[in-house]
């Protein structure tokens, strides 16, 4: 009979740099040993429980919940939680050694443990190496503890079993066997000795004694472990899992409760909020549709116990807007009436005429989700009220678990494994972002390696188990976890990189996983440029236009959005959805939100594209395949387009309940990183088929599903998006020069950098203006034509080098007085040198002393005599320099303030490029010709969902171009298509409608020319 | 006239100087790749590891569109086998001490101007070695032979020998007219300014040392600083410009690494050739032979094997020393992929001055003949290379303990009993009945203590997967045996022995 055993000290790979196995290994393996439970109990962490928790529920595996401490005045202990009190007490001791160190760190005294854990046994490691005092310490300290006995094939494990033993007896505590698990199977090895180099920032065969000597270091069969331990040991194993009781599910998320006022109940002031937000809504009376909606959400919202998330989410919005930062709301239960009425997002269902799935959390007994987006710029208020408002110990981010990729994992492996770094830079590289997961042993010979060489296979194999295994935790964009007491007793929380910000050690996955709510607090830049292109427009023609005013249904924005005119445009300026706009052609707003969704790699993958444009456009009759089908698929023209639709699809057509629909749904947000979507391939399948739909059908359904992933888009957060998109639009088509002067205010962000949101608005007749220092503030502004209508002048903050700080003394210092001359300036402003170079590179002196040259040259001498003439500028006689060459000014333009107001260097080049076409003459060819184009290479973009295909856009100055490069091109062109600046195409011009692409035959890099522009220049005065 | 020497290393600038720069514009690549005649594409790179930057392509990268400050992933793209080194500063700071005390055959006036300039006052050496054009051209084919790339620049100062011969600026300027002349073409490159004040005077589209003498001296001091106009003034010969004197060292070492492991007799002696050159320009400099030297080679991870070279009397001449070189090392079993090599001269004896190298040829050696013979019968027969000690720290018993002397102690893995004798080589054990035998001893072996595991070594190709015990004999002997974890071919587990207990 094989003895029973619970492992009781055992590290996943959230134990950084030791642990060599993912938690779910290690608990199937586990279970398919057979062992009565398993204690995870990572080095201060309780990270890895939550994955761990729901293997160990599929695999009918008693988990314990555990951590293993090294005390910086004392032993190593392990320390496991038996009841919900002690996991609490667990979570609170690691909080604190976390808390006491810096990122990544712990630090623990005897002190801190002073008193024992309660509700915690205590699980003392290699007894026989402790000393006297350490030994006292521990007997006196723990009530419930033992001794752990871990024999490990050592140089004499008798010896240290015999004396282990003695100890046990003299302190009176049992002995208990254990494994100091590090991976699931003994296979690990190798990877576990290079996690030990690379903690230890060394190669492995510098590892020495840091190295474990054997790889016994993993989950043992029971017949090994019977032949190593004598049964009381073992036995005593499971006596102390049978002491640990407790388990995940028990945790219950306490919603905070201050937000209702005294004597009111959370239904009932949420009902009040409700119906106030309502009367402001619809100030005559809201339409009984709604009414009777809005009555229906307020009944599932009480009778799931939510009114304290709502009024969460409510309080934090409201926050917002007393202090003017614009917000949306969106995810599932943002787009209810009741977010709308109060006010959380602005989608009004009775305008726009939406068939919303309402929230439908009661069937799909998800937890409502609400992410909100706030003015990227100022979401730190937003985080900062939020931490005043509950305390630190209350409020605190989710983590994201920063993983290995493919070129960390190939960086650490192959320094473990003594490589070079130019080697390793090397191998880091081989792989091309369009490659795929795995390494191709054809990258590596290319890049100079014997992929079949002894060295490069070992490297392959760590590389490809290394990569998806945790690094780090690093804080969630914004996933706020807000509790009712002290958070750091449900989860542990530890600091983050940036100071005065706490984690806590879980991500949204493992949030989700245990029913968890927590609030998303997100920065969105298209909201700042939006709050800032409605505040300049207001103040330019003095009235006050508010976001929720915005006309609806402008049919000149809809025309602009059909020709694709959308640079700038929220959501719908990639290169894609500028190439689907001309054939959907939206022209309500319902029509944005399924073209924000549709190009997207679900609809992509599941080839539901091209249906409904033909459904659309006529081309083919909008049929259903049932009539349940026609239920959910009516408003998208027979085809599933969002993500809502095709759970809903799994539940009518392939007869999948709630609950699996559900559980679909999380499979298909995490699969791309964990898998896992597997056994729902054939249930669907199937299930389809039996209800008698083709299996085809069924078959772009999973796609889809796929294809959806992490980026699928429901209904309901395409709606929000949407309505940015058409605000930004409406703004683009009525007010460009605000427009383009917010987004330029915003920046970083959106898909097109300065330079060519600057071409674009001069494209659209904005007069753009360049940076000055007699007129430019730091942001830029708009300035009053003759016409009355506005220009754009460029701002100091596109001043390459110039300090926000040295910006704003230059505006200030001139508003006082104008400047007279560059000393006046430099002691007014009280410039430095480098401010002062960084003028001059950006041209923006020009109004007092004249061009670049001039400029350094006068600079130069007034930084100088500083510190010793501080008054008056030194008398010295003019000196003449000669002008820059155009080609030197754009050179400069380029490198200071990221763009140019003089031609375009194409247009300097173009004597040289005689023989390619201007992108404007694209428009006048037939479909099919042959055609020569070269312009600036602006971007290079490979949709996840189009299969290997690279699209390049090219700028000349007369536009820019679409270049598809496929695959096989891609391949044989790696160099021309990856590092070209000035790229020259030849190809196979090809339209339909409006969109023009050129199928690309061959590549030319012309970037010599670009440098020899700059050279030739040089040469020229 | 003014010469006045402070403590007897300041030098003046004199009217009848003239100076001679050598300038090493590749010398980062060469101090790495001199070892090396093969014309493989090779860059030294610098910066920091994720963004590598190439700072020196050797001809062969140039001619594949390698340039300086190319982004090293995009040279990778052009050459798909470009050998690629990382600088290593102290080497080169080596390379040229090497180098001035080479230059002291023909000046004794030697100083070192930057880490990769040299120069020499030529004034006095001109007549000993026939005029300018041959001790130039001297100069120039010794240094090739050392195996740098070189610039020279003449003129009657300092700076402005450097600048010259930065600006690759051939022609010699011997009197200060010529001098003023050619500076106004040098380029401002080849005034090696500091970043500031190369950004004031390009940015205001200067190009030339000639763009600066046209300007204000005032106005010009004002933005680049009184040192800049002062640099001007020394290269032009209108400031004194003292320079320390480069004392030679007392004795000779040079290291030379290689580009690439060599195991190749040949390509090692190409190499070692070098170093034999530097060493004769050293002792005719300082008018010496050696009677003796050493060669280290060294290889990864091991250590150094040390190749010594007996002369029968002390010389000076190249071609003879190189000769013993290549006999010795065909008698020494080289281990395999040396990466550098080192040369050092510490018995340095005077020698009369042969009257220079430009006619030192073989026949003056002609009298010697027999000596040379015992030499080379000497190197034949050899003594043993010297093999030191090293102690790793790994897991496997062989590794930890490779050099270490039987019964000696280590700093060995762990507290672990180890035994004292430690076998070399694991001796593979007869069995009977899956019972290890002792070779020579009847009996049997009770296992004593043990299975100690060790599974270790999987990365250099050495994994071994053992379980160790201690046993005794029937006759009381005490070894230690250990059984692979993995069966061989034929399904058994195998014995070994790898120690005994003393």
């Amino acid at each position: 009979m094989l003895p029973e055993y619970a492992e009781l000290h055992c590290v996943s790979n959230f134990t950084f740099q030791r642990g060599a196995s993912h938690a779910e290994e290690l608990v199937v393996c586990a279970a398919e040993l057979g062992y009565t439970a398993l204690a995870i109990t990572d080095e201060c962490s309780l990270a890895g429980v939550v994955r761990a928790h729901v293997a160990a529920k599929q695999a009918g595996l008693k988990l314990i919940i555990g951590s293993e401490f090294q005390l910086i005045d004392g032993p190593r202990v392990v320390l496991l939680a038996t009841n919900r009190h002690g996991y609490g007490n667990l979570s609170a001791v690691i909080t604190q050694a976390r808390r006491a160190a810096r990122k990544g760190k712990y630090q623990l005294c005897r002190a801190d443990l002073a008193g024992g854990v309660p509700d915690c046994l205590a699980l003392l490691l290699d007894p026989d190496t402790v000393s006297k005092e350490h030994l006292a310490w521990f007997a006196a300290t723990f009530v419930r503890a033992w001794f752990m006995l871990e024999l490990l094939r050592g140089p004499d494990d008798d010896v240290k079993r015999i004396h282990i033993e003695q100890l046990a007896a003299r302190y009176r505590l049992p002995a208990a066997a254990a494994g100091d698990v590090h991976m699931h199977v003994r296979q690990r090895r190798a990877l576990q000795d290079v996690l030990t180099a690379i903690g230890l920032g060394t190669t492995v065969a510098a590892s020495g004694a840091a190295l474990h000597a054997s790889g016994e270091r993993h989950l043992r069969a029971r017949e090994k472990l019977a032949r190593i331990y004598a049964p009381a040991p073992l036995a005593e194993t499971v006596r102390i899992a049978t002491q640990c009781t407790f388990s995940l599910d028990e945790l219950r998320y306490e919603y905070p409760e201050e937000l209702v006022p005294p004597g009111e109940t959370p239904a009932g002031y949420l009902r009040q909020l409700t119906e106030a937000g309502m009367l402001d809504r619809w100030p005559d009376g809201a339409p009984e549709k709604v009414q009777r909606l809005i009555e229906h959400e307020l009944v599932l919202i009480s009778e799931l116990r939510y009114e304290a998330y709502f009024l969460t989410v409510h309080d934090i919005v409201r926050f917002a807007r007393s202090q003017d930062i614009l917000c949306q709301g969106r995810g599932s239960a943002a787009n209810s009436a009741v977010c709308y009425c109060l006010g959380i997002t602005a989608v009004d269902p009775a305008r726009m005429e939406m068939l919303f799935e309402r929230f439908i959390l009661k069937e799909r007994g998800e937890p409502p989700d609400i992410d909100v987006d706030f003015e990227h710029e100022r979401r730190e208020e937003v985080i900062q009220y939020i931490y005043q408002k509950y305390g630190r110990d209350r409020a605190a981010l989710a983590a994201t678990v920063i993983t290995y990729r493919y070129r960390s994992a190939a960086r650490d492996v192959g320094k473990a494994l003594g490589m070079s770094a130019a080697q390793v830079d090397r191998l880091a590289r081989s792989r091309a972002w369009w490659d795929g997961q795995r390494v191709l042993a054809e990258r590596l010979r290319e890049a100079g390696f014997d992929p079949d060489s002894a060295v490069m296979r070992r490297w392959r194999t760590l590389v490809e188990v290394l990569t998806g295994f945790p690094r780090h935790l690093s804080q969630h964009v914004g996933g706020f976890v807000i509790a009712r007491d002290a958070l750091h007793r449900l989860v542990p929380v530890e600091n983050a990189a940036m100071p005065e910000r706490t984690v806590i050690q879980w991500d949204k996955d493992d949030l989700e996983a245990l029913g968890l709510l927590k609030v998303d607090v997100l920065g969105l830049g298209m909201l700042t440029a939006i709050r800032r292109a409605l505040a300049l427009v207001n103040d330019f023609r003095g009235q006050s236009l508010r976001l929720a005013a915005v006309p609806a249904g402008d049919a000149a924005t809809y025309q602009m959005i059909q020709h694709a005119d959308t640079v700038g445009v929220f959501q719908i300026e990639s290169r894609a959805q500028m190439a689907m706009l001309p054939r959907l052609r939206p022209a309500t707003f319902y029509d944005l939100v399924i073209e924000v969704a549709i190009v997207r790699p679900g609809p992509i993958q599941g080839n539901m594209v091209h249906p409904y444009l033909r459904r659309r456009q006529g081309l083919e009759p909008v049929t259903y395949p049932s009539e349940q089908v026609r239920g959910v698929l009516e408003r998208t023209l027979g085809v599933p387009i969002f993500q809502e639709q095709v759970i809903k699809l799994a539940m009518v057509a392939a007869g999948f309940s709630a609950g699996e629909a559900d559980a679909l749904r999380r499979a298909m947000a995490a699969w791309k990183r964990k898998g896992g979507l597997e056994p729902f391939e054939r249930r669907l399948i199937d299930g389809m088929r039996e209800r008698g739909y083709d299996e085809q059908f069924a078959r772009r359904v999973f796609d889809q599903i796929k294809g959806f992933g992490e980026y699928g888009f429901p209904e309901s957060h395409a709606a929000s998006f949407a309505l940015l998109a058409y605000i930004s639009a409406w703004l683009k088509c009525h007010e460009p020069a605000a427009f383009a002067c917010a987004l330029l205010n915003s920046q970083p962000m959106g898909f097109y950098a300065p330079a060519q949101l600057v071409q674009d608005a001069r494209r659209h007749g904005v007069e753009v203006r360049a940076v000055n220092v007699c007129v430019s503030d730091y942001d830029c502004t708009l300035e009053q034509r003759s016409d009355h209508e506005p220009a754009l002048r460029l701002g100091l903050r596109l001043v390459n080098g110039l300090s926000v700080a040295a910006a704003a003394r230059i505006v200030a210092a001139r508003c006082q007085q104008p400047f007279v001359n560059t000393h006046d300036l430099a002691q007014r402003a009280a410039l430095n040198r480098k401010d002062l170079a960084a003028l001059v590179a950006a041209n923006a002196l020009s109004d007092i002393v004249g061009h670049r040259r001039a400029a350094r040259w006068q600079v130069a001498g007034v930084e100088a005599t500083l510190p010793l003439v501080p008054a008056q500028a030194v008398r010295e006689s003019v000196i003449e320099f000669a002008r820059q060459s155009e080609g030197e000014e754009l050179v400069e333009d380029y490198a200071s303030v990221g763009l140019t107001l003089g031609r375009h260097p194409l247009a300097l080049l173009r004597d040289r490029l005689k023989d390619y076409r201007c992108s404007r003459e694209l428009r006048t060819l037939r479909h099919g010709s042959a055609v020569q184009i070269a312009g600036l290479v602006i971007c290079r973009q490979r949709p996840g969902s189009a299969s290997g295909v690279i699209f390049v856009t090219l700028e000349d100055e007369t536009g820019v171009a679409n270049i598809i490069v496929w695959r096989a091109l891609a391949e044989q062109q790696r160099r021309e298509l990856l590092q070209a600046r000035l790229l020259a195409v030849s190809g196979e011009l090809q339209r339909e409608g409006e969109v023009i692409h050129i199928i690309a035959h061959h590549l030319h890099d012309h970037s010599h020319l670009l440098g020899r522009l700059v050279t030739a220049s040089r040469d020229f005065h | 006239m003014g010469d006045c020497r402070a403590e007897g290393i300041q030098l003046l600038a004199g009217t009848n100087m003239l100076w001679l720069c050598l300038y090493f514009r590749s010398l980062s690549l060469d101090v790495l790749a001199r070892g090396d005649c093969s014309p493989v594409p090779r860059v030294i790179v610098f910066g920091p590891e994720t963004r590598l930057q190439v700072l020196v392509p050797n001809a062969a990268a140039l001619v594949r569109g390698i340039h300086a400050e190319m982004r090293l992933s995009a040279a990778q793209t052009l050459v798909d086998d470009l050998h690629v080194l990382t600088r290593d500063a102290a080497a080169e700071q080596a390379a040229v001490s090497s180098i001035a005390a080479w230059c002291g055959q023909f000046t004794s006036t030697v100083s070192l101007l930057s880490p990769d300039a040299v120069l020499l006052e030529i004034g006095a050496s001109l007549r000993l070695f026939g005029g300018l054009p041959p001790l130039r051209q001297t100069i120039d084919a010794g240094i090739t032979a050392l195996g740098y790339h070189v610039q020279t620049g003449i003129a009657p100062t300092p700076l402005g020998a450097w600048w010259l011969a930065r600006a690759n600026i051939a022609e010699p300027a011997t009197d200060r007219e010529q001098l003023r002349a050619a500076l106004a073409r040098v380029p401002l490159r080849g005034m090696a300014l500091k970043s500031d004040v190369m950004a004031v005077l390009q940015g205001v589209g200067l190009r030339t040392v000639g763009d600066c003498l046209r300007l204000p001296r005032d106005a010009l001091a004002r933005r680049c600083g009184a040192t800049f106009i002062n640099m001007l003034d020394r290269a032009l010969g209108d400031a004194p410009d003292p320079r320390p004197l480069f004392v030679l060292p007392p004795y000779f070492t040079s290291r030379l690494p290689l580009p690439a492991a060599v195991d190749d007799c040949a390509m090692l002696l190409f190499a070692i050739h070098r170093l034999v050159l530097e060493l004769a320009g050293f002792l005719q400099a300082r008018e010496a032979g050696v009677p003796g030297f050493v060669l280290q080679l060294y290889h990864p991870g091991q250590v150094p094997t040390t190749v010594s070279i007996g002369l029968v009397s002390a010389s000076r001449d190249a071609a003879h020393l190189l000769r013993l070189v290549r006999t010795k090392l065909e008698q020494t079993p080289l281990p395999d992929g040396v990466h550098e090599v080192a040369l050092v001269a510490r018995d340095i004896r005077p020698l009369a001055a042969t009257a220079t190298t430009l006619f030192d040829t073989a026949e003056t050696r002609g009298s010697d003949h027999w000596t040379a013979l015992v030499e080379q019968l000497r190197a034949r027969l050899g003594d043993n290379a010297v093999t030191g000690l090293q102690l790793v720290a790994d897991h496997r018993p062989e590794r930890a303990w490779h050099y270490c002397a039987p019964g000696e102690d280590g700093p060995g893995m762990s507290d672990a009993a180890r035994p004292l004798w430690l076998l070399v080589e694991p001796l593979l054990l007869r069995q009977r009945d899956q019972r290890p035998l002792l070779p020579g001893h009847h009996g049997a072996l009770t296992l004593q203590r043990g299975p100690e595991r060790i599974e270790s070594g999987w990365w250099d190709g050495g994994d071994v997967m053992r379980d160790y015990f201690a046993a005794r004999h029937d006759d009381g002997i005490r070894v230690w045996l250990f059984r692979e974890r993995c069966p061989d071919a034929t399904g058994q587990r195998r014995w070994f022995l790898h120690g005994i207990f003393g």
